[in-house]
């Protein structure tokens, strides 16, 4: 009468592990396969639903801000919208990462974490309308959507790749010693990485891709096996070994084995090159993640800066309004004087020109060096600058008058 | 016509039987704490001095004294909406009472659960699925095994990549 917990069907266990959170459920992937298998389904399916939420709750913030851009950048949820367009961003490039793996099953969406961060910036996009500061709210998702793509790009994905080339291999290695018995009617099927296997019904395939050994069959989902991609050899030979003339059950005769060896070498070959084609094109999806993360980082930069330059924009128009509001307060309190300038004191104004012609004259002379009169020059620096002084400034510039051929010319500061 | 469904679900009372040929006689606003209850009773528009029975095969009196004595609880809680469905699920909503009402054996917890999701009581399955996801919470996998009596039945050679994936994580 007692009840185990996987006496339970499997949609009600997945309930009541929707009432974890997803780092919780990553981690209780590690309890045995049914807990793994059902974790997987969950983060598969939180990943689906961070995705629907985002493009609703974009929906939702879009609506609501108007439409004229100057108005936008203004709008209490202008923010909400950068933080949203971030937010995707992030999800394109788990996206990018996970996805093709979680299409072929070999792979769930691990980073439970992730998928926890990422709603709880949905939730507080959705249920408060003040103005959120992205930097801070976003800081936590890019760290840790970042180290879970590194990890996943450094450790896990050779494990895959792997698992894949094994699988081809396995598959391969069934598929030709099924056809070297010569006893069933042939036709080669690939997946889309690459498996060639052989089937009597010319139309269903078997093998399934699993990155580990998850040994009993009973343990592989029967729903993944319809899922994984086919495509037929097509055969460019105008031979056709394996076809049927009759149709029916014809015996195989030695003349038949030897074009079935012949056929074998015929496939071999073939899968050699597709093997290079499979190396090419890892490499060129290696290139293109690469590429494509890098694009990423890049636009985000661009928008990180896009928000700068307008707070700056903002910031100097603060800055202009003040400027502008002080001069006319000047203008208000002194109208007389044309310009921002104080005006000098009229000794001062006196005294600059006796100066300015001083250097006017230290410029027109020739340079040099060789020929500099310390007495001079110290009379230049150390003379006072006092009004009392008119006469004795005559008297000495009387004297750098007449020493002037002998100064130096003005050094240029 | 109209005299039929103006006199729909005017019995007061309603006899269910368990699957172990015990009968219980309810309220019928307890009994509409069912989903499933309420449709049928609303579909075969019932009227007062009907003797209602309802078979419930899969549920033995025990677990059937348990569900009727939540539902008589909360039969006055409104409604759930639907619209809750897509809400994030919280593990530590539980009232009071529940939480007293659900420290029974795991066993019975399950079927609690089997019986709810059957029934269509939503508030029950609930707090059945929100115990039970409790008893995950903070815990280790052993931990876990050992709760739920559950053996391990991975190969080192199938842990060790599932470890391995978890990682990123852990790193500082």
């Amino acid at each position: 009468m007692k009840m185990h917990l996987f006496d339970m069907p499997k949609e009600i266990f997945m309930d009541i592990l929707e009432h974890l959170s997803y780092e919780e459920i990553s981690k209780a992937r590690l309890v045995c396969r049914r807990f793994d298998l059902q974790c997987q389904q969950v983060l598969n399916r939180g990943f689906n639903k961070a995705v629907k939420q985002h493009s609703l709750s974009f929906k939702r913030i879009k609506a609501l801000l108007p439409r004229r851009e100057s108005e936008r950048r203004n709008h209490n949820l202008a923010r909400h919208a950068d933080i949203l367009t971030s937010v995707e961003t992030r999800l394109s490039m788990l996206s990018m990462t996970y996805g093709k793996y979680m299409d072929l099953n070999i792979c769930c969406f691990i980073p439970g974490r992730v998928l926890d961060e990422i709603f709880r910036i949905l939730v507080l996009i959705s249920t408060t309308n003040k103005p959120l500061r992205p930097h801070e709210v976003l800081q936590e998702l890019r760290d840790i959507s970042s180290m879970a793509i590194e990890h996943f790009d450094d450790k896990i994905i050779n494990t895959l790749k792997k698992s894949i080339v094994d699988s081809n291999d396995r598959s391969y290695a069934s598929s030709s010693s099924s056809s070297s018995s010569c006893a069933f009617h042939n036709v080669a099927s690939t997946s889309g990485l690459g498996s060639i296997s052989f089937n009597a019904m010319g139309e269903e395939i078997s093998s399934v891709f699993r990155p580990y050994n998850y040994g009993t069959p009973g343990y592989m989902d029967s729903k993944r096996v319809g899922q994984v991609m086919h495509v037929k050899v097509l055969k460019n030979n105008g031979r056709e070994p394996h076809q049927h003339k009759h149709g029916g059950t014809q015996q195989m005769s030695s003349g038949r084995c030897s074009e079935a060896k012949a056929a074998m070498h015929y496939f071999r070959k073939l899968e050699v090159e597709y093997k290079r084609g499979i190396v090419q094109m890892h490499r060129m999806q290696q290139l293109q993640t690469l590429q494509s993360k890098r694009l990423q980082q890049a636009l985000n930069a661009v928008a990180e800066y896009k928000t700068e330059i307008v707070e700056l924009k903002k910031r100097f128009e603060d800055v202009d309004a003040k400027n502008r509001e002080i001069s006319a307060n000047m203008k208000h309190i002194n109208p007389t004087s044309g310009d921002n300038e104080p005006p000098s004191p009229p000794q001062s104004s006196s005294a600059v020109p006796t100066i300015m012609t001083r250097d006017d004259l230290i410029v027109e002379q020739p340079t040099s060096t060789k020929n500099i009169k310390l007495n001079s020059g110290d009379t230049i620096t150390k003379r006072p600058y006092n009004d009392s002084d008119e006469t004795s400034n005559m008297e000495e510039n009387n004297v750098i008058d007449s020493n002037s051929s002998t100064l130096p010319k003005k050094p240029k500061v | 016509m109209s005299k039929v469904s103006s006199k729909k679900i005017e019995a007061k009372q309603i006899d269910f039987q368990s699957s172990d040929n015990e009968f219980f006689n309810i309220d019928v606003q307890v009994a509409k704490c069912s989903g499933r209850i309420k449709t049928f009773l609303e579909d075969c528009g019932m009227r007062s001095g009907d003797n209602v029975i309802v078979p419930l095969p899969n549920v033995n009196s025990e677990i059937l004294r348990q569900i009727l004595n939540w539902a008589n609880y909360h039969k006055d809680d409104p409604q759930p909406n639907e619209d809750d469905r897509d809400e994030e699920k919280r593990t530590d909503d539980i009232s009071l009472w529940d939480a007293e009402f659900l420290k029974v054996d795991q066993g019975i917890l399950f079927h609690l659960i089997m019986a709810a999701n059957y029934r269509d009581i939503k508030g029950l399955f609930d707090i059945t699925c929100q115990t039970v996801a409790n008893m995950m919470k903070g815990k280790t996998s052993a931990e876990i095994r050992e709760t739920f009596n559950i053996r391990n039945d991975f190969t080192p050679a199938e842990e060790e990549p599932i470890g391995r994936e978890n990682e990123w994580c852990e790193q500082q």
